[in-house]
């Protein structure tokens, strides 16, 4: 089972790889759910908040008395007496001036959330696997691109640490540098009234650092901004999810990351550290859905892809369309040029007896043949002289055309 | 249940997380653009997501300079930020430039379906840069241009200082 997990190689101060890795604990292929991390996290972030109410005689501080009707006034209650401005100025409605507010905040309002230990757990545990995707920590806006590896692994010797001057020549020499003047280029000032009340600086989130025994890190490390320093015992979901986007840089110790197993345990072997927990099942073993699709297993049931797109066929009117009209019934090709030579035979073209006769003198062999040979050049100027006169005579020219087309071949 | 065939989640995985929530997102009225490196298109969508595939193509313009730089991304390095990107410096003549981005990528058949685009991307950085060395020599002035061509704007606008002709 070890051995199908990779290991990650352990990074020195100095940035260059100590000879050692350490097998990935299975926390980091836990089910991303961003769903639950957004909601956890939502929840959680209730449970640092201060009670706050209004004063509950504001607005009440009077012996106010509605005047009634018939006064030529409103009906809200008005302040008695007399000699002052306040006196008959409406009181008690949160409509009115000084008057007590619509629903006056309380302090017993639920400030705080429980959440189900399990959805935490698993919200935490979420967070983390996604701390080890590199696309999602830069989606997340840190550059991570001068970084060794992901996730990052440094020695214990970090942990002792006790200058802030060390702490920066760390994070210059692994490449977190860039991240950390993100957030230097990110700072400005709050919008809103939280610039009055001590709040008045906001930036960006940089690398959190994760330590299993604090010899000096915390102190040296918690002055330069953007980093926060979590303890592995105590990890903290607002601070691996800020905003509730998973994906923040992590930088871990050496035996911070070791102990990752133990406190989350792998499938195989339930947490040692807390009680009856393991980590949550993917829905999906394998969610790579390109080597799915790809699979034996699947491919061998499918059916032939369809390849041939049905394109949309215009309806086309075969009282319209001769062709269609004979692709339905053959005999209409017939009818229709029956009736069509049927037409014309009682037409009227002008051809009397006498014209009939003096055409067929005209026909004789000569003209014929020179008929034929002139279409050789001028196929066009007979078609047109033709189409002049009868349209059995197009038809004439027709012939010659194709005659002489024979002839030429 | 382990997965033990991927070390980190799939692509599949990493888009449904992505795809709504980046910081490279730029949802706007008329579309929504992503501006994470190796995005040939800046479009949002899965099969141009520069950050979640092993194999991955990018091109962009050499800051203060002429040319493109391709980059592939390593299948092997996916953990690892520094080695992740195979960058080359494409700085001779066009014609070059895309011939060697096109023969990269069906050579080794590396993301083949992006052939296109990193040649048309490629080609539109090259000629906003001739373009912006001609402005220049035309004016004799040594201006920052920030030619705003659409493929450029997600990025830095590339400043030609100097013209040497």
């Amino acid at each position: 089972m070890a051995a199908s997990r990779p290991l990650v190689t352990v990074y020195d101060e100095k940035g260059q790889s100590t000879g050692k890795s350490v097998v990935l604990p299975a926390v980091f292929r836990a089910p991303i759910r961003t769903d639950i991390v957004n909601f956890v996290h939502d929840q959680m972030r209730r449970n640092k908040r201060q009670a706050h109410a209004v004063s509950t005689k504001a607005g009440e501080q009077t012996s106010a008395e509605s005047w009634g009707t018939g006064r030529a006034v409103a009906r809200i209650p008005r302040v008695r007496g007399g000699g002052t401005h306040r006196s008959g100025q409406g009181a008690f409605g949160n409509m009115c001036r000084g008057g007590r507010m619509y629903a006056p905040l309380k302090v017993w309002r639920k400030w705080h959330r429980k959440i189900n230990l399990k959805q935490r757990r698993y919200a935490l545990v979420s967070a983390i696997a996604a701390s080890g995707v590199p696309s999602l920590v830069l989606a997340k806006g840190h550059s991570i691109e001068t970084v060794p590896e992901i996730p990052l692994v440094l020695t214990d010797k970090v942990q002792d640490i006790k200058k802030t001057k060390e702490a920066v020549a760390i994070l210059r020499k692994i490449g977190a540098w860039s991240d950390i003047l993100k957030v230097y280029a990110s700072k400005h000032t709050r919008a809103g009234k939280g610039k009055m009340r001590n709040r008045r600086t906001v930036m960006k989130r940089g690398p959190v650092i994760i330590y299993d025994k604090d010899n000096g890190v915390k102190k040296a490390f918690r002055n330069i901004p953007g980093v926060s320093l979590l303890s592995v015992e105590r990890l903290n979901l607002l601070r691996l999810a800020p905003g509730g986007h998973v994906g923040r840089f992590v930088v871990w110790t050496e035996s911070a990351f070791k102990k990752l197993d133990g406190l989350y345990g792998t499938w195989s072997k339930k947490s040692q550290q807390k009680a009856d927990f393991n980590l949550p099942q993917p829905i999906m073993t394998n969610s790579d859905l390109g080597r799915l699709l790809k699979a034996f297993e699947i491919q061998s049931v499918l059916r032939a892809p369809i390849k041939r797109q049905a394109r949309r066929k215009i309806k086309k009117n075969p009282l319209k369309n001769i062709s269609l009209m004979s692709r339905l019934n053959p005999y209409a090709a017939v009818q229709k040029r029956s009736t069509l030579l049927k037409q014309l035979k009682g037409r009227r073209t002008g051809t009397t007896a006498e014209s009939k006769v003096a055409a067929r003198k005209a026909r004789t062999h000569k003209s014929i043949r020179s008929n034929r040979l002139s279409g050789v050049n001028l196929v066009k100027k007979t078609s047109t002289e033709k189409v002049g006169t009868t349209t059995k005579t197009t038809t004439v020219a027709t012939k010659t055309k194709t005659t002489v087309a024979t002839k030429s071949s | 249940m382990v997965r033990t065939r991927f070390d980190q989640a799939s692509s599949q995985v990493q888009w449904m997380i992505i795809r709504n929530t980046s910081s490279f997102l730029h949802r706007r009225k008329l579309a929504t653009l992503t501006t994470e490196p190796n995005n040939l298109k800046n479009r949002n969508t899965y099969r141009y997501n520069g950050l979640i595939h092993p194999k991955v193509v990018g091109v962009e313009a050499v800051k203060n300079g002429n040319g493109v730089v391709f980059s592939t991304g390593s299948v092997k390095n996916i953990k690892k930020p520094l080695k992740r990107f195979h960058k080359v410096k494409l700085t001779r003549d066009s014609r070059r430039t895309l011939t060697s981005i096109r023969r990269t990528i069906r050579k080794q058949s590396y993301r083949k379906d992006l052939k296109m685009a990193a040649l048309r991307r490629a080609s539109a950085l090259l000629r906003g840069q001739r373009l912006a060395a001609t402005s220049t020599t035309a004016t004799t002035t040594t201006t920052a241009t920030a030619t705003t061509a659409g493929k450029r704007s997600g990025k830095g606008a590339a400043t030609t200082t100097t013209t040497s002709s």
